[in-house]
């Protein structure tokens, strides 16, 4: 009987016709396909994109070269070093971030008691050559400079749930 | 470099007579006499002075500077001629003191830690002075002027201003 | 002994009568917070984050001043007692600022740990925080008072342990600050010690300021290799640079302190003068070239001139500063050469008595031995400044009211009162000595455990082994013990190692002795052969050793850094790693044999000094220098020579005489003493290295020269004039003029104790 049944289904392709079924239903529905890189998916606030460093509203640097971030950072992909700048007070003189390295955690972010490195929302940076995955300060502070509206929005929008 | 030099003989005389009484390896303990004396003698004590006495009593500078500094019967710069001590603890400050001191703000047209224009006097706000039984009170160089009403501190103030 | 029994924590633990709760706690690993206590300091008890509960006490109490009594049961984490602690911590976090991001202690500081344990999250104080102007104490210490919590651990260190009060608090209440009260520097030499103490941000290391985080760093232990203390190192390093030096405990040695000399030296390890490049000199250019080059230029250039004028035209100095390691193989190496001038004694005028030394000079006590002893006679130490960590225990001894003596060339600041400070004219110390002798002081006669030390001022006196004898005649009045007070971290280690000319490894007599260090230059000498010597520098007769050099045929100097000078006179120049990038072992003056590691790599091609005698040992055929293939070789043949210390007999006298007239009085001053700390930048920009410019005179000798402070004289020695400013200094005696060595300034002049030429500009 059994036997019977499977053979008469597979004589009829009753399986064929279920898997058009499910093509046709996905065929009407509401499409999902993003057309990257034209269409963008919206993203979080939380975003943990390329990194940043913030500054001030009156342009001082943010950064006091304290250290936690280079301390808590799982991939060890951050590196500082720092000296008192000419007015005492204590800076970085170099800050790279192997953007290899960094597996996107997110801590420095939170450890920086100063708010100043950040995880902007942008995801797509590339890299001609190799070593330019390191980014220096310089490099860091103009990300900041560049995004800064949009850092800030961001924060502003996750601020409630800190 | 010792300063000990700008101590006069009359007052090394003194301050050996303090020495004298504490035991030999607790010079220290005579620094309060000879502030004292040089408070006395120049209604201050300079920096320099305060070398001096350390210098002399062979103690440590800081030593002396940490007693100057500490105390508040020594001034440590030039104050004025007559320095008004006010208390305005509690016992003075129940029994009116606020009015005590706002009245020799105004009558000296100064404020609290200021010298009149004349250099005549000085006025300063101080903890208790342990007259309370007479409060409100307050000091006037060494003397104590105790139940103090306005009409009393200004026949206070005329009298010093006519002595001068 | 243990005769009391206390109960901490529900522990019965065994106590002396006297102890202080916290120090049988300390040593039953019960840990009690604290800030103001330190073991090695007094008791203050003002900063009550030790309040402990004691049963049958009305109130909490602090655990630092209250004495142990029989039976007595403390509970240091029960409600009372938190309760205390914690009330105490958010007093002292009312006011210190919320800064521990840009705080240099951050990750080290005891606040810090302490609040974390005792501090609440939130602080119910919201009025503004106290502000307190910082102060500039000079190049050593960053001050950043707000931060301070008035523990007085750093007053208490003024007073107690460097002797020289210079911090203090003062105004009271809320007003109270920790300064200096008037602007002034941090003088003492022992200064660097208040950032170790402080337990929080207030006082920090200032050529450190803001370079790294201690976790950052791995720690290595050295030794300090500036004096004959040998005081315990921790050497923090980040990715193979070293970047500050803290003091390691040892009781027995250092205890908890080390002298700003040891902490601040590191600061020359990478000056641009360092040298990590073998260098040849070809056509009077210098190239720099492989290891092999320069090890077969030296070769060929060694035995040149020993072909052409035998061995005996090769001098051979070392540094009084090296490894047991690099010493043994400075000598093996130059011995198999059938090199026999080979000395360490650098400064040293007198060297009649040699053979009458013990397998190597020492001071005949040890540190901790010196504290208790009852009367203490220096003879030509600058105990301050020569050996700060030595001074720190006489001075202790001084409190400890020991009686103080001294016969010295000038009269020190040494902090504690003498009871008899002998100053003889012209710096004739035999003269001086002779007179503490015929008219011993009571309080000498009578001491019991008297200690006389023979500082580096007489060692290198010219009628040294003079002051030897008599020292040891007024020992053996008194029945004191003698020592000496050497110069240089490993003068030991250069004794039993045989690099003095008359001795072989181990005190045996060299069958062809050589010169001694003076005579080595006196005889102008073909060849030079230097290991870590700036001859310019380091030695007695500095001129005459700058002309030796100039006119040698050949000088190889195996250095860690080269001088303007070295370039002109040297032909190879081998690159040889400082200590903290080798290991060995260091013996200090109460004969410890200290072992050490290497703290990092050595940069560039530099390479231990005893590696680079052992291949050049190779290339001169010597077959023997196979059995030395690793340093623990080199160090098991010279072990078998590292003696105990033995007594000395000094009968010998001096064949020298007395100086007479005017003479020139000097010493290595505490920031010029070797290579190492004449380059380190924050030590040259201190009072103690800028004072001792110039030309010192008392005032009867500037009135004789119609001279004052400022002006400008010229003074004369080996037929070298140069200017000088005067400086007036009543510390000196008359006839005297103190001209210290090692300075560039003072090169072309000759030795201390020489006759000297002073007349106005």
């Amino acid at each position: 009987m059994k036997k019977l049944k499977f053979y008469i289904r597979s004589f009829l392709l009753w399986e064929l016709f279920q898997g058009l079924g499910v093509t046709g239903k996905y065929f009407f529905k509401r499409k999902m396909t993003l057309m990257y890189p034209r269409q963008k998916a919206p993203k979080s606030p939380r975003f943990r994109g390329l990194h940043a460093l913030r500054r001030y509203p009156n342009g001082e640097e943010r950064c006091i070269a304290c250290k936690l971030c280079e301390a808590v950072c799982p991939a060890l992909a951050i590196t500082i070093e720092s000296a008192p700048r000419a007015d005492g007070t204590r800076r970085t003189t170099r800050y790279d971030i192997d953007l290899f390295k960094c597996i996107y955690c997110g801590f420095c972010e939170e450890s920086c008691p100063v708010d100043s490195i950040v995880e902007t929302n942008i995801a797509e940076f590339h890299f001609e050559n190799r070593g330019e995955q390191i980014i220096n300060k310089e490099k860091l502070l103009e990300i900041g400079d560049k995004y800064e509206k949009q850092i800030a929005k961001d924060r502003a929008a996750d601020a409630p749930y800190r | 470099m010792s300063d000990a030099y700008l101590l006069s003989d009359e007052l090394k005389k003194e301050i050996d007579h303090w020495v004298a009484k504490f035991p030999i390896d607790r010079k220290l303990s005579a620094v309060i006499p000879a502030m004292n004396m040089v408070q006395d003698l120049e209604q201050h004590v300079s920096e320099p002075m305060m070398d001096a006495i350390a210098d002399y009593l062979g103690v440590p500078r800081i030593a002396v500077y940490e007693v100057g500094t500490f105390y508040t019967m020594y001034d440590l710069k030039p104050r004025g001629k007559h320095r008004i001590d006010v208390c305005t603890n509690v016992s003075c400050m129940l029994r009116g003191s606020d009015e005590i001191m706002g009245h020799l703000k105004n009558r000296l047209g100064v404020d609290v830690g200021e010298t009149s224009k004349d250099d005549m006097f000085a006025l300063r706000s101080v903890e208790c002075l342990g007259s309370c039984g007479t409060a409100p009170m307050m000091q006037i160089g060494k003397d104590y002027h105790e139940n103090l009403t306005p009409k009393k501190v200004d026949e206070i103030l005329d009298k010093l201003k006519g002595e001068a | 002994m243990n005769d009391t029994t206390i109960t901490i924590d529900g522990k019965e633990v065994a106590a002396e009568q006297g102890e202080m709760v916290i120090e049988v706690a300390d040593r039953e690993n019960i840990r009690i917070p604290r800030f103001c206590y330190h073991k090695n300091l007094s008791i203050a008890a003002n900063c009550r984050m030790c309040l402990v509960e004691v049963e049958k006490a009305p109130k909490p109490l602090p655990a630092c001043a209250t004495p142990i009594t029989d039976g007595m049961v403390v509970k240091t984490r029960s409600p009372i007692a938190l309760q205390a602690q914690k009330a105490v911590m958010e007093f002292l976090l009312i006011n210190h600022p919320l800064d521990c991001p840009v705080c240099d202690q951050g990750g080290e500081c005891e606040l810090q740990d302490i609040s974390m344990g005792y501090g609440e999250d939130v602080s119910r104080y919201n009025q503004g925080k106290r502000s307190v102007a910082d102060q500039d104490v000079g190049p050593l210490i960053e001050t950043f008072m707000t931060r301070c919590i008035h523990c007085t651990r750093c007053v208490r260190f003024g007073d107690e342990i460097s002797g020289m009060r210079e911090l203090g608090l003062v105004n009271r209440g809320e007003k109270s600050q920790i300064t200096t009260y008037v602007e002034k520097n941090i003088e003492s030499e022992l200064s660097g010690n208040i950032i170790d103490i402080c337990p929080v941000g207030a006082l920090t290391n200032k050529p450190f300021r803001f370079k790294a985080r201690t976790w950052e760093m791995k720690q290595h232990a050295t030794i300090a290799p500036h004096d004959c203390v040998g005081s315990n190192l921790m050497m923090h390093e980040r990715r193979n640079e070293v970047m500050r030096v803290v003091p390691a405990e040892n009781e027995a040695i250092n205890e908890t302190w080390i002298a700003d000399r040891d902490r601040y030296s590191h600061f020359a390890l990478y000056t641009p003068d360092r040298v990590t490049q073998p260098m040849i000199k070809v056509n009077d250019t210098w190239q720099t070239v492989d290891w092999a080059t320069a090890l077969e230029h030296t070769v060929a250039g060694l035995q040149t001139v020993i072909h052409k004028h035998g061995e005996k035209a090769v001098g051979a100095l070392a540094s009084q500063s090296e490894t047991v390691e690099n010493y043994y193989m400075f000598q093996y190496f130059l011995r198999s050469l059938g090199i026999n001038n080979i000395d360490h004694r650098l400064q040293q005028q007198d060297f009649s008595d040699q053979s009458a030394f013990p397998a190597y000079p020492h001071m005949g006590t040890t540190f901790e031995k010196i504290e208790e002893s009852d009367a203490v006679v220096l003879i030509g130490s600058h105990t301050r400044k020569e050996q700060p960590m030595l001074w720190h225990r006489l001075h202790k001894a001084s409190q400890n009211g020991a009686k103080m003596f001294a016969v010295n060339p000038v009269d020190f600041n040494l902090i504690f009162a003498f009871e008899k400070n002998i100053v003889p004219e012209s710096g004739d110390l035999v003269a001086g000595l002779t007179q503490l002798l015929e008219h011993i002081p009571e309080g000498l006669q009578s001491a019991t455990k008297p200690v006389i030390l023979l500082g580096a001022l007489a060692m290198n006196h010219p009628q040294a082994a003079t002051l030897r004898s008599l020292a040891q005649k007024l020992a053996d009045k008194i029945g004191a013990t003698l020592g000496l007070v050497t110069s240089g971290s490993n003068s030991a280690g250069a004794w039993l190692t045989g690099v003095v000319p008359h001795r072989l490894p181990g005190k045996q007599a060299a069958s062809n002795e050589g010169q001694d260090a003076q005579a080595m230059l006196q005889d102008q000498k073909q060849a030079y052969v230097l290991l870590n010597v700036e001859p310019e520098f380091d030695c007695a007769n500095t001129g005459q050793a700058l002309q030796a050099m100039n006119n040698a045929e050949f000088v190889l100097a195996v250095n860690t850094f080269t001088t303007d000078d070295m370039l002109q006179y040297a032909n190879v120049i081998l690159p040889a790693a400082p200590f903290n990038e080798i290991s060995g072992h260091m013996i200090n003056a109460q004969g410890d044999c200290q072992q050490f590691n290497a703290a990092i790599p050595p940069k560039g091609e530099s390479r231990p000094a005893w590696k680079i005698f052992r291949i050049l040992a190779q290339l001169c055929q010597i077959d023997e220098i196979a059995k030395f293939m690793t340093i623990a070789d080199v160090f098991e043949a010279a072990q078998q020579h590292i003696a105990e210390p033995e007594a000395a007999k000094w009968t010998a006298d001096s064949k020298n005489t007395a100086p007479r007239g005017t003479i020139r009085i000097a010493e290595m001053p505490i920031y010029a003493i070797d290579p190492i700390v004449r380059r380190a930048k924050p030590l040259q920009e201190t009072h103690d290295a800028t004072k001792v410019q110039g030309a010192h005179i008392n005032k009867a000798t500037a009135s004789g020269l119609q001279v004052n402070t400022g002006d400008a004289v010229i003074v004369s020695q080996n037929d070298n004039e140069i200017t000088l400013s005067v400086v007036i200094n009543d510390c000196l005696a008359d006839n005297t003029v103190y001209i210290a060595q090692g300075l560039a300034e003072h090169k072309t002049l000759g030795a201390a104790y020489a006759p000297i030429e002073i007349k106005r500009a």
